[in-house]
């Protein structure tokens, strides 16, 4: 719903945030990686495929890229098991999956204007919240050697918010206001 | 200059299609350029292209979405553009355009699910029977119903509301068919009558369990009447610059706008019989 109030909030000259770009470049995984790209949020070789090819090779973590699905991502350890996931999440190759290389440990977090419900990852959501403007939301993140890598983002559940962090933020914005 | 059309497998099923997309091709090459069809799978390579087309069904969750976007990210011109893609799918943003540029149109209501009995008759007391119930994501008048009393509107929109969390609810206009204004940037590129199946009550229409097409009869552009012209220009600008189709009824009060659409059909012996030049007027905009 929150989509519609953007896009009506624009047709009638409103300034929103997020506005309905932000949105879609935010939940599109391969909308992400660009903008992710072109603003130095680190990202790793992500590629679309619609079906297991030779050069692919696990480990890696898929996200389904179509209409259909939220919480799609599958984390694959091997090679023979990558064929049948890829068909499974491109529903017979009729979607995109976007495939990433496993390279770290794979993280769920939430951001909330900026702050992150897990402390390692504070700097990184601040400045994803900087680039992309999305309020909350849930991240797929791996954290290795050099940092924080950014993998996905798909919109949060009401359970995974920490609602205290969100209640001050709008205070703060309030009276910034 | 190096024109990308991104395509489906199913953009080549039907021959009529296929030899349109033949056309565009045959078009840009006679105009010295290059014509590449891309399929889900070429994605990453955009870039390497100058100008995108799309022919694949658009909407903002597909691929078409996607590669449109990056396409414009990159710098190219695209055909069907994000903004054009996001606001023609949705039924509920065409309903809030419509209402705050007065676009004449048949009356409508957003309906969120609120089945109080004071809601249900407001609905028809304002829109009278029968009514049009759609999804905000329809395509081809699939997920586009007709409810002709209470107990079927309530069947229906609890049936749609299943996958959408809202719909337009319309008022009914009946007519023979719906005039398709082609725009191009702005001007009209063709005109054509997409009539309503004997029996149905839409163009794609369902009779004894069948899926019929009404004919689609082509009516040179410079015939068509200044008031659709003028309605047709003044919503194409309030979108944008890109590739519309115009469904317009005409009424005995006017005319009214039903959608307007991106990504328009364009099928060989269809809606360019008689106005041969649309190919060469779409390959002109891409490379401009």
């Amino acid at each position: 719903m929150g989509y519609y109030v953007s896009a009506h909030a624009e047709t009638f000259g409103v300034e929103v945030t997020p506005n309905c770009t932000e949105i879609m470049d935010a939940y599109r995984n391969p909308l992400l990686m660009e903008k992710a790209r072109r603003n130095g949020i680190r990202t790793n070789e992500y590629r679309l495929i619609t079906s297991a090819k030779s050069e692919i090779n696990a480990p890696a973590v898929l996200f389904a890229v179509n209409p259909f699905t939220n919480n799609s991502m599958k984390v694959v350890d091997s090679d023979s098991n990558l064929p049948g996931m890829i068909k499974k999440m491109s529903m017979g190759a009729r979607f995109p999956v976007s495939l990433h290389p496993l390279t770290g440990e794979v993280l769920e977090i939430t951001q909330m204007f900026g702050e992150s419900t897990n402390e390692e990852t504070s700097g990184f959501t601040k400045r994803f919240y900087e680039v992309f403007n999305i309020p909350i939301c849930k991240l797929v993140v791996q954290i290795d050697d050099g940092g924080v890598v950014l993998n996905h983002c798909e919109p949060a559940m009401k359970k995974e918010v920490k609602w205290d962090i969100v209640h001050d933020k709008m205070r703060e914005i309030k009276q910034e206001l | 200059m190096k024109i990308a059309c991104f395509v489906e497998a199913y953009n080549f099923d039907l021959k009529s299609e296929q030899s349109a997309l033949l056309k565009f091709k045959s078009t840009a090459e006679s105009m010295g350029h290059s014509f590449e069809f891309i399929f889900k799978d070429d994605i990453s390579k955009i870039s390497d292209y100058n100008a995108l087309f799309i022919r694949a069904t658009t909407d903002p969750s597909s691929c078409a979405y996607i590669v449109s976007r990056l396409a414009e990210q990159s710098g190219l011109k695209v055909i069907d553009d994000p903004h054009s893609i996001r606001t023609c799918s949705n039924k509920v943003i065409l309903h809030d355009i419509f209402q705050k540029n007065n676009i004449p149109s048949p009356g409508s209501i957003l309906f969120y699910g609120d089945y109080s009995p004071e809601n249900i008759d407001g609905i028809f007391k304002s829109l009278g029977y029968p009514v049009i119930i759609k999804t905000p994501y329809t395509r081809f008048s699939s997920h586009v119903e007709k409810a002709s009393n209470v107990a079927e509107f309530i069947e229906i929109s609890k049936h749609l509301l299943r996958k959408a969390k809202v719909l337009v609810v319309q008022e009914y206009v009946q007519s023979d068919f719906d005039w398709r204004v082609g725009i191009l940037r702005n001007e009209v590129i063709y005109l054509c009558k997409y009539c309503i199946p004997k029996g149905g009550w839409k163009v794609k229409s369902k009779i004894n369990g069948k899926n019929v097409w009404g004919d689609t009869i082509a009516v040179p552009r410079d015939s068509i009447s200044p008031e659709l012209k003028d309605i047709s220009i003044t919503l194409s600008k309030y979108v944008g610059n890109g590739l519309y189709g115009l469904d317009v009824k005409e009424t005995n009060e006017g005319y009214k706008v039903i959608e307007i659409n991106d990504n328009p059909s364009i099928y060989d012996g269809f809606e360019d019989v008689i106005d041969k030049d649309i190919y060469e007027k779409i390959i002109t905009e891409l490379i401009s």
